[in-house]
């Protein structure tokens, strides 16, 4: 649903002036055990405009898209923010950094589109393999969906953009019975576009559907990790929403005026010398990302923000609002989920830069330790303490991998964790299933290499 | 927009054929929004969002979706049979659904509950001077909360209601904080005012130099903030009956071997406070009270339609995610003001932070103090704390530590905003135990 001819409205506009149309469109199945447990789409459009003058923002928006009410909410947010004006005269002369982007970028699949039963299908023949060839399983779930996001921008910049940026996941959810309780393992597959531009044959999936089996079996049959602080190795999964969590979200402008930790450290060693870390726009290595975010919500031009350089804080990531505070070039990551959202600062595609080592040596180089490879969920605060769920990993003696290891936990100070990584792997993997919270949602790219660090890991 | 819900509704029904069930939902919003930072407005905005959601059944099939509404009918009307079409489509290409919940009159409800809120042009003026002197960030939200639910057998639910929260924190020049939300239906300028005097004095307490704890087993006492954050946890492969079918919930024990928490602990979904709508997604009525844990034991469990279908149960009409909706913790017998006395000499914690099960289903939850905790000795408030991150099992600090729970309770309001404000909270009093394990 591209609005055409959005910059008829920049008459309208007073003061400066964002003015986005957007529809989101998701779509899900569910299988639990063969039987549909969930078969459901929805789409969420409208229309918002947000203004900006002397130090203050007004917001409006409006589920209708038509001429009335864009015109709406273009009053309606220079009436709120003429409100706050009158009130708080001290921000005279507040001005934000001018950007001017120009971009339509549409990654709507050019092939048929498929039938929900198409997809129904698909999926129940993945459902059928595995309860045929693995008939000890407790229990199986499988999902499919997709997320559209589909957006009209016009600013009082100049900026005038349209993106349709879709995401698709598939995930496999499956459980066995160990001594009486059950042990889970999942594992998602995609990325970005729609699902007739990801997923292909069902057969596709055998193959690592069978390495999940082996591992859950692994690690159903698994110990308990000792307790302690331990040399480690992080898979790309962790490594990435340890870059994600506890790093990227204490260098978001917005939390570091909010007292995050990282407020003091630009400048400062904060890590490794082998670590630099990126916030991608939308291209690694001549590859598009996950999350590919070309214009933001502002109407920025978006650009790859490094935060971490060989181990020096170098800067954080700005909406206009936070540039103009501490004097910097927006880089583009100011992202809105729904129509209704205003844009705050997110991440887009974040991940430590690959190294020079090989996951083998950096196995050999550990006397007794972990390696890490998924995570179920983590979390993370503004003082870059973390702690990570771990849901598949091994033991590692005498520079050998050694059995599995049951669920368990790694916790830590991010920016000391940094400063114990000496190897990062030369390879590099997304996950592309990643959505952050931070009262919206919004998709994001995260993965990385493997990295060697010290962390405590949680015991029985 | 009830109007419109109806006529929608309506009109849905009355094109269905006779082999047809139809399942609608609503859920929106009209809500004035003001952001504060450095005690200063930094946006106010308006947010008018209503979602129609639909569900077709056919012949033991079912299929939802779910469209944004304009607010204008005709243009809804045709969006909404739109849809219908597009289920009609797609349902035909579905398998059976062995475990479906199928529409039910079981009666209608109207609540709507009309609370005297700031208007938009006052907010600013009544809010601010409380603020003047220190360093806040928040935000402020109030407006008009909707829910709705119509199907194909005549039922019909609508529940509204107005309702503001404030949720801030207060911070020192050394950026410690202290948190705190003012919520409710009927805006007292006093009762707000009093409680960011009450904030205030706490963050006098945080200005004092902060107190390094090692790790390890303190005296502590919760208040009711940090409370309901870890009943909030029980919605989380919990309460559920699921969850405990499948073996992935933290009360399997309870329930297999018949593992109590302490007689002090009782919880119960008590709808009584009409702060959200009893009706779920299928337009269920739940109880108006249920006790789930009753001193210490394990009684009934959060049991869906579906879930009661699949294992053969009966359904007490929970939502669909076997969540709590209206968690009410039983107080106790220790006074309010005796708290830090027979805390003697432990941690006393405001607020938690962050939390997560470490462990489900051996019941730890893990998660950090934040914001206005404190150092007591012999009974008097020392200083602030370093903030520490704890894990500890339900099976000890609502088992076996479980000292004592205050005569008061709060409800400390839910104030989540995505996909919409929510609604409700959780109403909890304070909890006293002899031990909780600081980990780091």
């Amino acid at each position: 649903m591209k609005y055409e001819n959005l910059n008829k409205f920049r008459n309208s506009f007073s003061n400066y002036t964002e003015l986005r149309v957007q529809e989101n469109r998701n779509s899900s199945i569910n299988l639990t055990n063969g039987d549909v447990t969930g078969n459901t789409s929805s789409q969420k459009s409208g229309v918002s405009a947000r203004v900006f003058k002397d130090g203050n923002w007004g917001f409006s928006s409006n589920p209708e898209i038509n001429t009335n009410s864009i015109l709406g909410v273009v009053k309606a947010s220079t009436e709120n923010v003429q409100f706050m004006n009158k009130r708080d005269t001290n921000k005279c002369g507040y001005f934000l950094p001018e950007t001017m982007a120009n971009n339509d970028i549409d990654f709507s699949t050019n092939k048929n589109k498929q039938s929900q039963k198409y997809w129904l299908d698909f999926i129940k023949e993945i459902d059928g393999y595995i309860e045929k060839t693995y008939p000890e399983l407790l229990s199986r779930n499988i999902g499919l969906g997709g997320l559209d996001m589909e957006k009209s921008l016009l600013t009082s910049d100049g900026s005038e953009a349209y993106s349709m940026i879709p995401r698709s996941i598939f995930y496999v959810m499956l459980s066995i019975e160990k001594d009486g309780n059950p042990v889970s393992i999942g594992n998602p597959w995609g990325g970005l576009g729609q699902l007739e531009d990801q997923f292909y044959n069902p057969s596709d999936y055998f193959n690592d559907i069978d390495q999940l089996v082996d591992r859950l079996k692994q690690k159903a049959n698994g110990i308990y990790a000792d307790a302690g602080y331990k040399d480690v190795i992080l898979d790309a999964d962790l490594a990435g929403i340890l870059a994600h969590e506890a790093i990227g979200h204490t260098t978001e402008a917005d939390l570091v005026m909010a007292g995050s930790v990282a407020a003091d450290f630009v400048g400062k060693s904060v890590a490794s010398p082998l670590v630099t870390l990126i916030d991608y726009a939308n291209t690694c290595n001549d590859q598009t990302c996950p999350v590919p975010v070309y214009i933001d919500d502002e109407g920025t031009k978006s650009e790859d923000v490094t935060i971490i350089k060989d181990g020096i804080l170098k800067r954080f990531m700005h909406n206009k609002d936070s540039a103009r505070y501490y004097e910097e070039k927006p880089l583009g990551n100011a992202r809105a989920y729904e129509f209704s959202d205003e844009p705050l600062i997110r991440m887009r595609n974040t991940a430590f830069v690959p190294g020079t080592s090989k996951l083998e040596e950096m196995i050999a180089s550990i006397d007794d330790g972990y390696y890490l490879v998924k995570t179920g969920n983590g979390q993370a605060d503004s003082t870059s303490e973390f702690m990570f769920a771990i849901t598949m990993g091994y033991e590692i003696k005498n520079g050998q991998l050694g059995r599995a290891i049951k669920d368990t936990t790694i916790s830590g100070i991010a920016f000391d964790v940094l400063k114990t990584i000496d190897m990062i792997s030369s390879d590099m993997s997304w996950s592309s299933a990643g959505m952050c919270g931070k009262k919206q949602l919004i998709p994001v790219g995260m993965g990385g290499p493997a990295i060697k660090c010290k962390v405590n890991i949680g015991g029985r | 927009m009830e109007k419109l819900f109806n006529c929608i509704s309506e009109k849905l029904i009355d094109s269905l054929e006779s082999s047809e069930h139809l399942k609608i939902n609503i859920n929106g919003e009209k809500s004035q929004f003001i952001r504060f930072t450095q005690s200063k407005v930094r946006q106010a905005g308006l947010v008018d969002d209503a979602t129609l959601g639909i569900t077709l059944i056919l012949n033991g099939r079912n299929c939802s979706g779910s469209f944004t509404l304009s607010g204008d009918l005709q243009t809804d009307e045709k969006s909404a049979m739109t849809e219908l079409y597009r289920l009609r489509n797609e349902i035909k290409t579905l398998p059976k659904d062995p475990f479906i919940v199928l529409p039910k009159d079981t009666g209608s409800s109207h609540e709507d509950h009309k609370g005297t809120l700031l208007s938009e042009a006052d907010a600013i003026s009544a809010l601010s001077p409380a603020m003047s002197k220190v360093d806040l960030a928040g935000i402020w939200a109030s407006g008009r909360i909707f829910s709705g639910n119509a199907n194909s057998k005549g039922q019909k639910h609508w529940f509204a209601t107005d309702t503001f929260s404030l949720d801030y924190s207060l911070i020192t020049k050394d950026e410690k904080m202290v948190k705190a939300t003012y919520a409710g239906n009927h805006w007292n300028q006093s009762d707000y005012e009093k409680y960011m005097d009450d904030s205030i004095s706490k963050l006098r307490f945080m200005e004092k130099k902060s107190r390094n704890l090692k790790p390890g087993r303190y005296r502590t006492y919760i208040a009711p903030a940090g409370v309901a954050d870890l009943i909030d946890m029980f919605s989380w492969g919990g309460v559920g009956e699921a969850s405990i079918q499948q073996g992935n919930s933290a009360l399997s024990k309870m329930r297999q071997n018949s593992i109590k928490l302490s007689p002090c602990f009782s919880l119960s979904e008590d709808f009584s406070r009409g702060l959200v709508p009893r009706f779920n997604e299928d337009g269920e009525l739940a109880p108006e009270k249920l006790n789930l844990i009753l001193s210490g034991s394990l009684t009934n469990t959060l049991i869906s339609s579906r879930t009661a279908n699949e294992y053969k149960l009966k359904s007490n009409f929970a939502s669909e995610s076997e969540s709590l909706r209206a968690p009410t913790l039983a107080t106790g017998n220790l006074n309010e003001n005796e708290i830090v006395k027979n805390l003697d000499t432990g941690i006393y914690l405001s607020n938690l932070h962050y939390l997560n099960w470490s462990d489900r289903i051996g019941g730890r939850i893990t998660g950090m103090t934040r914001y206005a905790c404190f150092w007591v000795e012999n009974g008097e408030i020392i200083a602030p704390i370093e903030n520490m991150r704890f894990d500890d099992s339900i099976y000890d600090f609502f088992g076996s530590n479980l000292e004592s729970v205050t005569k008061k309770s709060e409800l400390i309001p839910t104030v989540g905003t995505y996909d919409g404000r929510e609604l409700g909270g959780v109403s909890c009093p304070g909890i006293l135990l002899k031990s909780f394990e600081l980990t780091l």
